[in-house]
């Protein structure tokens, strides 16, 4: 019914203009290049009629003429399955979501909006970057969101969607965050396009190459998830929503589900491979581990050699760090480990206990590791690991030698309890090396150097590369039956519930960038 | 010579093959565990079980030393190789006679010439046997092959001269393929045999492969116990084999086994062996090569014949003269054996290592099951992928094939994936029902490797699609709440 | 006013293709055919999926996504699934993006034994690039499609695992 009255007159009016900028046209466009409006985008990942849209009605700056309300960002807020949460969404539509002063202050507005009442902020990315026309003023605009990032960082959730374009300073907002999203063949992040390649290094390339989704997903790790069509990314974000507390001082969700127990657990002790050097596949065992269908692999495509992602245990959520031996035997590299100090870092901020399963050889050897810094990265691994004061559970499956032992939330660095399985081999080194070092003078002198070596190897298994050692030294507080995996850390967890570390006061420790 | 103990140097199926007929002998059985399954089945139907478990460094089974050295230190009287591994060794042999070990098997000699494919092609020459025409002597370059291939004509075979079991061969049909062949050929000689030297024969497009068992004492006597026929094979390895042989008629049979007897006269052959035949359309038969050893498919010759193999070739190990002659030998009925491996045959079957999570086989009279894994067993990647043999027998063809059906759809095996659903499309197939196949059966016949049933695929989808919406539903669920942050640790995080 | 019922469609896409329409978060139509559809749980994570008059036992392999694997009577089954919206949006976007680069991942576990071709060589649909031994198996692992051999991950005598990518191929002009 309206209402003719002058204030509510101009109100309906004012309602219907914004609506009606909304038109087919408006649809098109986007679902011409394959790709979803910003409105859709909302209504699809909000629940439904949830979503309240603030500061409509602006237009850019100096451009009180314009006839299109908005200044290319829908903002706002809503609940996404009853969660409140905060959202921007970069309209292509307008000048190509292309960031101006006004459109920088709606993001901000919606950032300290999240900031200050604890809820988390989702970014739907999608621009062709800073608004040349408005000048240094944009590039004060992106500021502005960056210095908000930092603000936010460790205190509520930040999400980035990449659903379109984003480039140039464009691609640092979501780098500030904490999760980014990517949809496979309509996203782009990328600092300098392939046109400046071109111009500046005379390189060609494409933006698939430079920054398509499959790129960043695989080889550079900026995209945390990658998904194949815009539905399932919104989808994703909604999923990983369900794993995270609303701020850093709340507990993650629980969830009230019954018959969670996944079955087959009995597998779990026949999974390793008869031989202590074949590989096998680590998200096996997490699922025999975990409720039923919980686990939420994050970065999946990069740095292969470790798996981490978010997973339910008893309803509860806990955050997963394993080595992964089927990629480079579970090896620890520069990016394995950047991935996993990131995630256990961000599990530590949001109260998300952390689950370690081991079996790492060691770190990895060679040259352009060591050139690349291995040193300061897995120093990072190790930083995180310590620092962290969620409660901290290891188990060892097999390998846990040298360096990467000790990196791998061990006893001494903190770890709350330490399980091992049977098959556990807790050294400095693996046996081949370890004999090769200790005897090399016996082995140059045997007559038959590999039947002495054979020996050595089996003495060195039996008597070091064991879990038993470390057992009995209190390196690990027990050896435990690989099928009671799932109980035993249920109930480690449940004791740990309200662990308190108290770190001393200091502004920020010096993380080992 | 007396056997009173049996070192089995092989594992699975065929390790519990011979510790069941060594037993009704009254012979002590020994047999390994090893670090690749140290919990496998075959170890329960051992008499004594060997630990060889801490060397992980060997394989044990093909270790001729290791074998050797563990005969005499636990004074086992013989070894029996079984299939694949020494079996088809000469040197086994020959280090048994150094040390007074008795080898179950032919002599080191024969081995040696049997199991080089040259030798065995001009013995059989020599002797009036039909061959395929072929290289003279071995090749070593891409360029006498080259020539050879020019003189006999396209298509060829390279087959690896130490080659067996479908290894190191490839069929090549125009000249511009030879390099690129020949060079796979040999890499995968060289890798596995370490010996790259090639023969070339001329390849005949869609033969039947029927091979003739034979047994033979040392004393002379030979007989053979029929055919086997091998045809449905996958990469020359055979899947299914049948005896009798459809393809062959009486007088056919009786002309195919006198030249089978004849080849293992002329090389003094002794214990049981394979004299395999190739048989054109027009039914000729080329001699192929002789497998020195028990083969994978024995069973479905004892099931039409009654003899058992494993006992034959004891007794003749002992010396003893054969019992049997070749008019005593009938043979009664059909027998099909289904090697059920644990192979993906959707992914062009591809191994499938794992838990072995369930294994149901129904108990007929018609169906003999010899496997080395039951529910709780691992198969590993180690060995091959055989998990069970199913043979099954039938009055008639006919009988087998209905009897077959009834097995596949009773049997369920769970935890790695299996050929079972090969055999139940084979079972469908009206070349195989018909008896009129050849070795391009997979290739051509088949629509599909697989068995599919009525809406198997619409049920697929609809699960799929169930769990797709169940999953996007929990991701709706607001099915989430709140866990307070406990007054214990809120005192101590806040501060000040 | 008649209320519509929310009825959505969706594309399995595997070896075939199965669409099936979704009323009210329930199958509706499999291949625009009504059918009669039941599924029951049994233990072990296992399904009987009753489908018109057969029955079918069945388990959800894995599923990830959007992409689903199931195992019916012995059989795996993997599908994409999309809403039909969003199948024909992809056509669209994958009719103006170019050529994709292949790349090939290993179908098993195993050791290269050889390595056939180097980076940039050219290479023909169905030539073997490298052979991959499994189980004392030789594999040929071929180019899928024919153009240039972009990279090779892989070295001869190194062990990969099922699903590692070997090596890359570049489509053709």
């Amino acid at each position: 019914m309206k209402d003719n009255r002058i204030p509510f007159k101009r109100f309906h009016e004012r309602n219907e203009r914004l609506l009606s900028q909304y038109d087919d046209t408006y649809f098109q466009r986007q679902h011409a290049k394959g790709k979803l409006t910003a409105r859709e985008r909302i209504e699809y990942l909000m629940d439904s009629g949830s979503f309240r849209e603030i500061d409509a009605f602006v237009k850019p700056l100096g451009k009180e003429d314009e006839k299109t309300y908005g200044d290319g960002v829908i903002v706002g807020y809503g609940t996404i399955n009853g969660r409140q949460v905060f959202i921007f969404a970069q309209d292509f539509n307008f000048m190509g979501g292309s960031l101006g002063v006004v459109h920088a202050q709606k993001i901000i507005k919606v950032q300290k909006m999240a900031l200050k009442m604890g809820h988390p902020i989702i970014g739907l990315i999608d621009s062709g970057g800073a608004r040349i026309q408005e000048g240094v003023a944009s590039l004060a605009g992106y500021a502005g969101i960056f210095m908000q990032n930092v603000k936010s960082s460790g205190v509520i959730p930040q999400i980035s969607v990449i659903m379109g374009p984003a480039a140039g300073g464009a691609v640092y907002s979501p780098a500030l965050t904490d999760f980014r999203f990517m949809t496979r063949d309509t996203s782009y992040m990328f600092v300098t396009g392939p046109e400046v390649v071109k111009e500046v290094l005379n390189e060609d390339t494409t933006f698939e190459e430079l920054g398509g989704a499959e790129v960043h997903a695989t080889e550079s790790g900026v995209a945390d998830m990658i998904f194949s069509d815009e539905e399932h990314t919104l989808m994703g974000v909604k999923k990983l929503l369900s794993y995270l507390p609303s701020n850093n001082v709340e507990n993650p969700p629980v969830r009230t589900l019954e018959d969670i127990a996944p079955s087959k657990t009995e597998k779990l002790s026949m999974l390793l491979p008869d031989d202590p050097n074949k590989p096998y596949d680590v998200v096996e065992v997490i699922n025999l581990i975990v409720d039923k269908g919980s686990f939420f692999e994050i970065a999946e495509n990069h740095a292969q050699n470790i798996v981490i992602g978010l997973a339910r245990l008893n309803n509860q959520v806990i955050g997963i760090v394993a080595n992964q031996p089927k990629i480079m035997a579970g090896t620890l590299d520069i990016d394995a480990s950047k991935k996993a100090a990131r995630f256990v870092r961000f599990c530590d901020s949001f109260n998300i206990p952390i689950l370690v399963l081991e079996d790492v050889p060691g770190f990895m050897p060679g040259k352009s590791q060591e050139q690349n810094a291995i040193i300061m990265h897995g120093a990072k691994l190790l930083y995180a690991f310590a620092e962290a004061s969620v409660p901290k559970i290891t188990v060892i499956l097999r390998k846990a030698y040298g360096g990467a032992y000790i990196v791998m939330n061990s006893k001494n660095m903190g770890g709350d309890f330490n399980f091992a399985w049977p098959t556990a081999e807790v050294a400095v080194m693996g046996p081949e090396g370890a004999v090769k070092i200790l005897n090399r003078k016996e082995l140059l002198e045997a007559d038959d150097p590999e039947e002495l070596k054979r020996k050595l190897i089996a003495d060195y298994k039996e008597n070091v590369a064991n879990p038993y050692v470390a057992d009995e030294k209190g390196y690990i507080d027990e050896v435990i039956d690989p099928s009671e995996t799932r109980e035993v850390v249920i109930n480690a967890f449940a004791l740990l519930e309200n662990k308190v570390e108290q770190s001393p006061t200091r502004k920020h420790g010096n993380i080992p960038l | 010579m007396k056997i009173n103990s049996i070192l089995i140097a092989n594992r699975g199926e065929i390790a519990i093959r011979i510790a069941r007929t060594a037993r009704e002998m009254g012979i002590k059985t020994y047999m390994f565990l090893s670090h690749h399954e140290p919990n496998a089945l075959h170890l329960d139907f051992a008499d004594e079980v060997i630990n060889v478990s801490d060397n992980t460094y060997i394989n044990v089974y093909t270790n001729i030393d290791k074998l050797i050295e563990t005969a005499l230190e636990y004074k086992i009287d013989a070894i029996h190789p079984g299939y694949g591994f020494l079996s088809e060794n000469p040197f086994l042999p020959r280090e048994c006679e150094r040390n007074n070990i008795v080898f179950i098997g032919p002599s080191s000699k024969a081995i040696d010439q049997m199991g080089n494919k040259g030798m065995a092609r001009d013995m059989a020459l020599k002797n009036g046997i039909p061959v395929l025409q072929g290289s003279e002597g071995v090749i070593t370059s891409v360029e006498e092959a080259e020539e050879t291939a020019k003189v006999i004509g396209y298509p060829i075979i390279l087959k690896a001269v130490a080659g067996g079991g479908g290894k190191g061969m490839r069929v090549v049909r125009k000249k511009s393929e030879l390099p690129l062949m020949f060079k796979l050929a040999t890499n995968e000689a060289k890798s596995l045999f370490d010996n790259d030297s090639m023969l070339i024969e001329k390849y005949v497009e869609n033969p039947r492969h029927v091979e003739f068992q034979v047994l033979a004492d040392k004393h002379g006597n030979i007989v053979h116990l029929y055919e086997r026929e091998c045809s449905i094979q996958r990469k020359h390895q055979k899947l299914l084999e049948e005896a009798p042989s459809a393809a062959l008629n009486d007088e056919l049979r009786a002309k195919i086994g006198a030249d089978a007897v004849k080849i293992c006269k002329a090389t003094n052959y002794y214990s049981a062996g394979t004299v395999e035949f190739l048989l054109d359309d027009d039914l000729n038969h080329y001699f192929m090569e002789m497998n020195t050893r028990v083969q994978v498919e024995h069973p479905i010759t004892e099931e039409i014949t009654g003899v058992d193999i494993i006992e034959q070739q004891i007794r003749v190990a002992r010396g003893e003269e054969l019992s049997l002659k070749q008019e005593d030998i009938t043979k009664n009925g059909w027998a099909i054996e289904l090697r059920v491996n644990a192979e993906d045959v959707q992914a062009g079957f591809a191994p499938s290592t794992g838990l072995v999570e369930q294994m149901d086989i129904p108990n007929k009279k018609y169906l003999r099951c010899d496997s080395g894994y039951q529910a709780g067993k691992v198969v590993v990647s180690s060995f091959d992928s055989l998990v069970a043999k199913l043979i099954i027998t039938g009055k008639t063809r006919g009988d087998a094939i209905k009897n077959c059906r009834t097995v596949l759809n009773s049997t369920t095996i769970k935890g790695v994936k299996t050929t079972l659903p090969f055999f139940k499309q084979v079972m469908q197939t009206p070349s195989f029902v018909k008896g009129k196949y050849t070795t391009s059966f997979i290739e051509t016949d088949l629509e599909q490797n697989y068995f599919q049933e009525d809406n198997e695929l619409m049920a697929a989808a609809v699960l799929a699609m169930q769990a797709y919406l169940t999953e996007q539903e929990n991701i709706n669920s607001d099915d989430l709440s709140r866990k307070q942050v406990s007054p214990w640790a809120m005192s101590k995080k806040i501060k000040g | 006013m008649k209320l519509l019922s929310h009825i959505k469609k969706y594309t399995l896409t595997g070896e075939n293709k199965v669409n099936i329409a979704v009323k009210d978060n329930e199958i509706y139509k499999v291949n625009n055919r009504k059918v009669d559809i039941d599924i029951e749980a049994l233990e072990n994570d296992e399904y009987v999926v009753h489908c018109n008059e057969n029955s079918h036992v069945g388990e959800v392999v894995s599923l990830k996504q959007n992409e689903v694997s199931v195992m019916i009577n012995g059989n795996t089954y993997h599908f994409t699934i999309e809403t039909e919206y969003a199948s024909k949006r992809r056509e669209k976007l994958s009719k103006n993006s170019s050529k994709k680069v292949e790349k090939i991942k290993a179908p098993l576990p195993g050791e290269i034994v050889a390595v056939l071709m180097s980076e940039g060589q050219e290479v023909h649909k169905g030539e073997p690039i490298m052979i991959l031994e499994a189980m004392k198996m030789q594999n040929e692992i071929v180019s899928p499609i024919s153009g240039k051999v972009k990279s090779i991950s892989v070295k001869a005598e190194e062990t990969v695992m099922k699903d590692q990518i070997l090596f890359e191929v570049e489509p053709g002009k």
